[in-house]
């Protein structure tokens, strides 16, 4: 028989009807007594009685119909909201480009101007400025603004703004981004001298180096941008929409048309473009999060002077001034199984950065085995997960190596099987930037410590579809992190970790294999002194040639640390031409 | 799934939802409104992998129980009369109401995972395995929790259910 305290716990099963035949009599007989055990089935049952009327309410066509109306028209505001111009904040930042996470994609807007505006083919007809004119008057200009509104599918928008003057050999930029998820404003001033970069939401100021020698070229600011030299435009006058004030241009890039529809009105008199809009397509990368989305750019253009205190590098009122930003650097120190300082190892590293940039300069211990590394460009970002590897040339059989990662990485991916090894040393983290597409801004480490261990060491051969071994094919590892199942980790939307698996798809971007890797001319290619890393991640070789396909590969044998193998490839002549192809062996 | 479609799909179910634990035509309109708009403004976050419909059943039932523990709504309109209940002895509608706001403050009380599922169970009328799939735990833990919030409900509401 059941205790009072036994049948009072039954008595939510019971008004739930969830009891056995037999704990049903039981509890009815004892309910029947205990005064306390029927009050509370009465109350139960009230309970129950009172959700179950809420249950039967509904929603009206008419509740559902301005429930969505009001919906809709929220987001059509919020669509609109647009900031407010302030080209006058008379500070900004520098203009450095800072280009990896969506500046890039400003940065390349930039470019394309660039491209469009110096000579590349000289159209002259009445009325109409020759290009070569167009280009000459640009290039001589004291001061510059420009207003760039970048846009894409659903009303994200990066807004730009960049004052430039000759004299001063200064710029400023600010930068606002307006996502679905949140605002951001950031202002750089680069005077030549130094440069100030301001954090404009949380009120935070950071003095560093001047991210360029010499901006005093307008003509070689674009050039140093990469593309302008590039060629490839068709421009056609539009004389129908020309007018005697202003010329309009299409322009059209051929061949890979990252530019379309584009449009340039240039003022007649002073052969200076107004105006620019073009579109763009453009895939994100690194994860599947993004789809492949067409930009929309609209460029403004004046040429007021600019007073030169816009140029000052003071900090601001109201802002908290950051260390000053010195200059990036990995130092440490690489010890043999023993412990024994090793001299001659070459040290590599590289750190996430969306772009390829990411590469550190490589270094050689002395004869203390102690190393220091330099970025290649020091105005790039440093962004986690990094790794740094040493090993001796002559010695493939050992490598040394480390894994910087955000602290909070290892409560999200899996347990590799094993210590990470190596002590990465003290990483600072830049406070305040946490953008989502491209990791966490880390800077300078020092007192690294990489122990030798053994490495693992994977060749093979790549032929093409006739047999005949396939010279100059890139070869590289990376490092993909999988969870349980060995699948590869993807974020998850609604997540709590979605931020963290976001930032694990930033791993396969780093490149075990150290410096750049080819296949020699019989197709051979080596990849030596890999770290023998554990369970939880697979390593996928990759193998690229412009104008190829991969095939297929034998599979790379990783599910737990990796041993020495044999990887052959077979890859065949892409069809279409000028297309570049990545293949991705397992 | 673009999001109008999400909206065509899902409007009705949210705003069900949301009325029922609120019985409030104007604060259910609120909770749907902020549900989409947080997908709205989150939408290149997602990646094509969600199932929706445990989805908004979570966070439709977080939201209005969050939105019920603002001050107390002031005296029911007509319309929310006629939500309150029906075919009630002449007190019976406003009684009924003045208990399921009783409820549903109550619910803001309890911990998390037990108000979704005494929610999920009680008033949406959602079946242990159901309401498993949608909290992400096994239906064990459904039925423990069930358990404790009616426990601790019926504890706590005793003077409203009604004394012996």
């Amino acid at each position: 028989m059941n205790t009072h305290e036994q049948i009072n716990e039954m008595l939510v099963d019971y008004v739930l009807g969830e009891l056995s035949h037999q704990q049903l009599s039981e509890v009815e007989t004892h309910v029947a007594e205990c005064r306390q055990c029927s009050g509370e089935v009465k109350r139960l049952e009230a309970l129950l009685e009172c959700t179950e009327q809420m249950r039967e309410l509904s929603a009206d066509e008419q509740m559902m119909e301005s429930a969505k109306k009001a919906l809709f028209e929220t987001i059509v505001t919020e669509q609109q909201k647009e900031p407010t111009p302030r080209p006058k904040v008379g500070r900004a930042i520098m203009w450095r480009i800072i280009m990896k996470n969506r500046i890039t994609k400003f940065a390349a807007a930039a470019v394309i101007v660039a491209a469009v505006l110096i000579g590349i083919s000289v159209f002259n007809f009445n009325g109409i400025p020759a290009w070569a004119d167009i280009a000459k008057a640009f290039n001589e200009v004291e001061d510059l603004h420009m207003h760039m509104i970048q846009s894409w599918p659903e009303n994200n928008k990066i807004q730009h703004y960049l004052l430039w003057q000759r004299a001063v050999k200064g710029r400023l930029e600010t930068y606002h981004y307006i996502d679905g998820v949140r605002e951001d404003e950031e202002t750089v001033v680069d005077n030549g001298i130094e440069r100030l970069t301001l954090d404009m939401a949380m009120k935070k100021a950071q003095l560093s180096m001047p991210s360029l020698p010499d901006y005093s070229e307008l003509d070689w600011w674009f050039h140093f941008v990469q593309f302008g030299e590039a060629g490839g435009y068709e421009i056609i006058p539009l004389r129908s929409e020309s007018s005697r004030e202003v010329a309009v241009y299409k322009i059209d890039r051929v061949g890979d048309a990252k530019v379309l529809d584009g449009k340039l009105w240039v003022d007649t008199k002073t052969m200076l473009p107004q105006r620019f809009s073009y579109s763009r397509i453009k895939q994100h990368l690194p994860d599947n999060v993004y789809p492949v989305v067409t930009f929309t750019f609209e460029i403004s253009y004046s040429y007021d002077p600019i007073p030169d205190e816009f140029f000052s590098t003071e900090i601001p009122e109201g802002f908290t001034e950051l260390p000053r930003l010195e200059p990036f650097s990995l130092s440490g120190t690489v010890i043999d199984e023993n412990g024994y300082a090793v001299e001659g190892a070459i040290v590599y590293g590289a750190c996430l950065s969306i772009g390829s940039k990411g590469e550190l300069q490589t270094s050689v211990t002395d004869a203390n085995g102690d190393f220091v590394l330099r970025a290649v460009d020091e105005t790039f970002s440093k962004r986690l997960p990094g790794f740094l590897k040493a090993f001796k040339p002559d010695d493939p059989t050992r490598v040394a190596w480390t894994l910087f990662e955000e602290p909070k990485a290892k409560e999200f991916r899996s347990d590799f099987g094993g210590e990470i090894p190596g002590d990465p040393g003290e990483l600072k983290f830049v406070p305040a930037y946490l953008h989502l597409q491209g990791g966490i801004i880390w800077r300078s480490a020092d007192g690294i410590i990489l122990q030798m261990e053994p490495a693992a060491k994977v060749t093979g051969t790549v032929i093409d579809d006739q047999g005949d071994p396939l010279p100059d094919v890139n070869v590289g590892l990376g490092f993909v992190l999988t969870g349980e199942d060995g699948r590869e980790l993807v974020a998850k939307e609604g997540d709590e970790s979605f931020y963290m698996s976001l930032y694990m798809c930033l791993y396969r971007n780093l490149k075990l294999c150290g410096p750049q890797i080819r296949t020699d001319d019989e197709g051979r290619y080596v990849m030596a002194n890999l770290p023998r890393l554990w369970k939880n991640c697979y390593h996928g070789p990759y193998f690229e040639k412009k104008g190829y396909v991969f095939v297929s590969s034998d599979k790379l044998k990783a599910d737990g640390p990796l041993e020495d193998q044999i990887v052959n490839v077979q890859m065949r002549k892409e069809i279409e031409k000028d297309v570049t192809i990545s293949g991705q062996g397992y | 799934m673009d999001f109008k479609a999400l909206i065509d799909n899902y409007s009705a179910a949210v705003l069900n939802t949301a009325v029922r634990i609120l019985r409030d035509a104007e604060k259910a309109q609120d909770v749907h409104q902020e549900v989409f708009l947080e997908i709205w403004r989150r939408r290149h976050k997602y990646n094509g992998q969600t199932n929706w419909g445990a989805y908004l059943y979570r966070v439709t039932v977080r939201k209005a129980i969050e939105l019920a523990k603002r001050p107390r709504m002031a005296a029911l309109t007509e319309q929310q009369q006629d939500y309150a209940g029906t075919n009630e002895q002449p007190d019976g509608p406003l009684r009924a109401a003045e208990l399921q706001q009783r409820i549903v403050e109550s619910l803001a009380g309890l911990p998390e995972r037990q108000a979704d599922v005494f929610v999920l169970s009680r008033i949406e009328g959602l079946k242990a395995e159901k309401i498993a799939q949608i909290l992400g735990c096994s239906q064990e833990t459904v039925r423990v929790h069930l358990h404790r919030a009616l426990k601790r409900l019926g504890r706590e509401l005793g003077d409203y259910l009604g004394k012996d």
